[in-house]
């Protein structure tokens, strides 16, 4: 638990420097929330989890795609956020922090599951699963799951090269399609310094992507 | 990648870049194909991130609340007292006790049956000691003997 005590580090230069104000997370509503969670108030978790619950939900759902799992992975989620939510220091947003653990916890789910057989199972429930078999052709099935699960794969593997910090970045930017303006917000950084790190976490992508059509098993995820 | 285009890039991959910003950017990567060919493959990894987008709004089952707890009290590790208050602990400590208590008494019986005629006095250990054969005419197997011991001890 210790990476995440340290959540999206911000150096003393750059407080200073030139962007929007930062946001005191900790006097907010949320804030106090927070502070009471962190107290060991149980009703104030119980808040948070409610808050946050159908957007952990999706963010997993939209990297792990197997239904079943999702609510398992969700569960660990809220724990981790309860065992170390004294951690949390309010340099970002809350959200922006569970979103982090949310990330991390697919992430470990992956590398247990050795994902890509999991994924082509995708949606669907096993009654749905076998309910496809037994109605679609079998090369338009697999095409079209093969297309989209491929691209998952790919995806994920490309993320997987990144620091976790640039991961949560990039997936902010790009899968939830927040601005530079709204990431310097959630993340407690100004926007040049956000800008910065999307640049070197897009070079990296190119890289492994290069690397990756080159020799597949290298950029194995 | 040349400055002109770091400089603007997000806003350019985003499509909010000012009509001037974006000319001049698109002006350079007309003439320099290094920094085309890397905007080209930033602009289709960052459509390629979209396939993690969530489809759907998902529907959370009632009682999650209470299944996060139920995971939360597993995962808490108990406190070091709480061994003592547990019957299962009581329990095993005085089983504990018990075969020790069997097995010194144990040793404590079989030690004794050994000394079956009673503690030797002074007179029993002067007879034992009598009864060693001395032979002063030949001190040749004596110091044989002393030597294996020796040999035998440094070994
Ligand atoms: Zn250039």
């Amino acid at each position: 638990m210790g990476t995440l005590t340290g959540v999206l580090p911000l150096p003393a230069f750059e407080s200073k420097a030139a962007g929007r104000t930062r946001v005191d997370y900790q006097n907010t509503p949320e804030g106090a929330i927070v502070k009471r969670a962190q107290a060991g108030d149980e009703v104030a978790f119980q808040m948070i989890v409610e808050r946050y619950q159908a957007k952990v939900f999706s963010i997993i759902h939209g990297i792990v795609r197997h239904r079943n799992d999702v609510e398992d992975i969700a569960q660990q989620v809220f724990a981790k956020v309860y065992f170390s939510i004294r951690n949390f220091d309010f340099r970002s947003s809350l959200i922006t922090w569970i979103y982090k653990i949310t990330v991390n916890e697919c992430y470990d789910y992956l590398r247990k599951k050795k994902v890509r057989k999991l994924v082509y199972e995708s949606d669907l429930s096993e009654d749905e699963v076998r309910r496809v078999e037994n109605t679609e052709p079998a090369g338009e099935r697999n095409t079209r799951v093969d297309n989209n699960l491929a691209r998952r794969d790919y995806v994920l593997k490309l993320l997987a090269k990144l620091s976790e910090e640039e991961r949560l970045l990039m997936m902010l930017k790009e899968v939830e399609g927040h601005s530079v303006e709204e990431l310097a917000g959630m993340t407690g950084m100004n926007e040049n310094t956000i800008k910065v790190k999307l640049f070197r976490a897009r070079q990296r992508l190119v890289k492994a992507a290069q690397r990756l059509e080159r020799a597949p098993g290298l950029v194995a995820g | 990648m040349h400055q002109v285009v770091v400089d603007g890039l997000e806003e350019f991959l985003a499509r909010t870049a000012s009509p001037e910003l974006r000319q001049q950017i698109e002006g350079h990567l007309k003439v320099c194909a290094t920094c085309r060919a890397e905007v080209s493959e930033m602009q289709g990894i960052a459509e390629m991130l979209t396939v993690l987008r969530p489809q759907s709004q998902w529907d959370v089952a009632p009682g999650f609340y209470s299944r996060v707890r139920n995971l939360i009290e597993e995962q808490t590790p108990a406190p070091l007292w709480a061994a003592f208050l547990d019957p299962a602990f009581f329990r095993r400590t005085a089983f504990a006790c018990l075969m020790i208590l069997a097995l010194l008494g144990g040793f404590v019986i079989s030690s004794d049956t050994d000394y079956g005629y009673g503690v030797p006095g002074p007179e029993t250990m002067i007879a034992i000691e009598q009864n060693t054969p001395f032979q002063p005419d030949n001190p040749v197997p004596d110091q044989e003997m002393m030597l294996v011991t020796l040999t035998s001890y440094t070994q």
